[in-house]
């Protein structure tokens, strides 16, 4: 079997479509990271001069009002009347300070993982669902499938060798995507001097590894749909309908099916928990429900779900999908 | 007969559809002997492919038994597999992989060296164009290479349905040949085709199908000789006065460049019915007949039959 795992990646390496999604989350990754470098760079001397002179206009722009507003106070809701001008400096009492023009959020391995480790989780994922199903369509779509079973007519065994090659793949993809764009990140940390723990060093490598189950799972997904479906644009067209209307679908379901939303499920696997909302009563926007009440619970819009209900969830809709995929692989004609 | 290289009895295929429930093969026994080739004919729709895809297992069978080098399939394909060579309908490859890679990928998923991918190529005549994408060959080529890919095996067993579709005359020839000579080599080649000449040359025996039914089977001289009319070329002075003299009594005739084409078992009730009439015979030569006529005659009694809805 390890012959023909051998072949089907070679099929796999060989085919044009595979190899461009597969440079797609390299590509993304790569433009996150510089995105993320840039946005994340230390204050430099220029960055001080140009903050020193935004807070120098601001101070004019400050000057100006307060001028204004000495002369026309009703044009800035000052009551005549009374002290007007002192009212003014009270309302234009902000002097704007260089520091307030100097903001700017360091790079945080922590923030990155909560956020751009999921994005670039994400993109691996549809690239990798993508792989599995143009891999396995170009087959169908070609009739080659057909002249595959001739030389191999065992069809439990090309169906698992199949779906074993998209995952070989789907992994090292993951795994090298994955293990590069958060190398270069902790490089990029020490370079500035931005210590990390070893708790988040824990936290990347468990995360890189969920996310590769998850790529790995999201590849063998779309590889078993396709299978089933024999079709390539079905499959795509399927999942860009359910992309659409799924959150709606499951909303309709009622507040309790968000639970079972695969984004949401998804990103739990990822980052080890994720949040989901849910409608609260109308009250509850109007402040008459007591705090800590029981009420006060039905007034909390948000819930959680874990990474181990949600890989559960998800392995269990994955099992499903290949079983189905594989019995009807085995019993149905071949065109 | 010897030992049977495939092997159906009562092999039938049911499509199963909103419109109700289409058989396209009825209870069909087919037997292939070892070594030779076996045509296989029927009019498009007759069931060929369908069986030949029961056979390789690319279809289920709704019923029958199916043996391959005397094991049953599609239980023990696995086992005959590596024997078989195999062209069902088009040539069916990855578009954008060169014949080479599809070839290559091919070959390697049963183990087989990479240097049989360059004589399967050279076998086809196709070396100078391996390197060129599957998309950009001819008809011709594609089925070359299709062939080619049946040769990865060494097989015991071809099965080569219309092989010979998209080819120049040079090609058919060529593949012919190919044929010819691998069934003289002791592998058994069924060959399912449309072009009858093709086959009268090259097969050894024959099956021939319609609507999904055996009409008949045998070694070629027995289908050439056996069943149907009888036809003889008449030579006579006045070919349109001798029909009607034929016509009176009973005589189907049809006019030829050299006189008249007369439908019947007894020659001397044709040259006596001519005489009678004064008419004297210059020729009176046996027609041989061909697989074609064989076939027409076979499959338009099979199609009057399905009309009038008489079962065979």
């Amino acid at each position: 079997m390890s012959g023909l795992v051998r072949v089907e990646l070679t099929r796999l390496r060989w085919r044009r479509a595979v190899v461009l999604l597969t440079l797609l989350p390299i590509t993304f990754a790569a433009l996150l990271l510089v995105v993320r470098a840039y946005e994340t760079r230390p204050l430099g001397a220029s960055d001080i001069a140009e903050a020193e002179r935004m807070a120098e206009e601001q101070r004019q722009y400050a000057a100006e009002d307060l001028a204004r507003c000495k002369e026309q106070p009703d044009f800035y809701g000052i009551p005549e009347g009374g002290d007007t001008d002192a009212l003014c400096e009270e309302s234009f009492s902000y002097e704007p300070r260089v520091e307030d023009f100097l903001f700017r959020t360091p790079l945080s391995i922590t923030e990155e993982r909560r956020e751009t480790g999921l994005a670039v989780v994400a993109v691996l994922a549809v690239a990798a669902l993508l792989i599995g199903t143009t891999y396995v369509g170009h087959d169908w779509n070609t009739g080659s499938m057909s002249n595959q079973l001739l030389f191999e007519p065992r069809r439990s065994r090309v169906w698992a060798t199949k779906a074993a090659a998209v995952a070989l793949w789907s992994v090292a993809l993951s795994a090298v995507t994955l293990l590069a764009f958060w190398a270069v990140l902790l490089v990029l940390a020490r370079s500035r001097d931005i210590a990390v723990s070893d708790g988040v060093a824990v936290d990347l490598v468990q995360q890189g590894l969920r996310g590769t189950a998850l790529v790995t799972g999201a590849a063998v997904a779309g590889y078993a749909l396709t299978t089933l479906t024999r079709s390539t644009v079905f499959t795509v067209a399927a999942l860009a309908v359910f992309g659409v209307a799924g959150g709606l679908f499951f909303g309709l379901l009622g507040s309790s099916a968000l639970r079972w939303e695969p984004a949401t499920n998804a990103s739990a696997v990822v980052n080890g928990v994720a949040e989901y909302y849910v409608p609260v009563p109308e009250s509850c926007f109007f402040g008459t429900t007591p705090p800590g009440s029981g009420e006060g619970e039905q007034c909390d819009d948000t819930r959680e779900v874990r990474a181990g209900p949600a890989a559960g969830y998800l392995g269990s809709v994955l099992v499903v999908l290949a079983a189905a995929s594989a019995a009807s692989y085995r019993r149905r004609d071949v065109p | 007969m010897g030992e049977l290289v495939i092997e159906a009895t009562g092999l039938r295929k049911e499509y199963r559809g909103r419109r109700g429930t289409r058989v396209a093969v009825h209870d069909l026994d087919l037997a292939v002997p070892a070594g030779g080739v076996h045509g296989f004919l029927g009019p498009n729709g007759s069931g060929k492919t369908t069986t030949i895809r029961m056979l390789l297992g690319l279809a289920r069978a709704t019923r029958g038994e199916m043996r391959l080098f005397g094991r049953p399939v599609p239980q023990l394909l696995p086992e005959v597999a590596p024997r078989i060579g195999a062209v069902v309908e088009s040539p069916k490859f990855s578009p954008t992989f060169t014949g080479r890679r599809n070839l290559l990928l091919l070959s390697r998923s049963i183990g087989a060296p990479d240097s049989r991918v360059d004589a399967a190529l050279a076998t086809v005549g196709l070396t100078g164009r391996d390197g060129d994408r599957y998309k950009s060959y001819s008809l011709g080529m594609k089925q070359r290479l299709a062939i080619a890919a049946t040769l990865l095996k060494d097989p015991q067993l071809l099965v080569l349905d219309e092989p010979t579709n998209g080819l120049d005359p040079a090609g058919i020839r060529e593949i012919r040949e190919t044929i010819r000579t691998l069934g003289e080599s002791g592998v058994t080649v069924l060959l399912s085709s449309h072009i009858l000449g093709e086959v009268q040359q090259v097969c050894t025996s024959a099956t021939i199908i319609g609507r999904g039914r055996l009409l008949a089977s045998g070694p070629v001289e027995q289908l050439l000789d056996g069943g149907g009319t009888a036809a003889y070329a008449v030579t006579v002075p006045d070919p349109a006065h001798a029909a009607e003299v034929l016509a009176t009594a009973g005589l189907r005739s049809t006019p030829t460049p050299e006189g008249l084409r007369v439908e019947s078992d007894d020659p001397g009730r044709v040259s006596r019915t001519l005489g009678e009439a004064g008419i004297w015979l210059t020729g009176l030569v046996p027609l041989r007949r061909d697989l074609e006529s064989v076939f027409l005659e076979l499959t338009a009694g099979e199609a009057l039959r399905h009309e009038t809805g008489e079962e065979a």
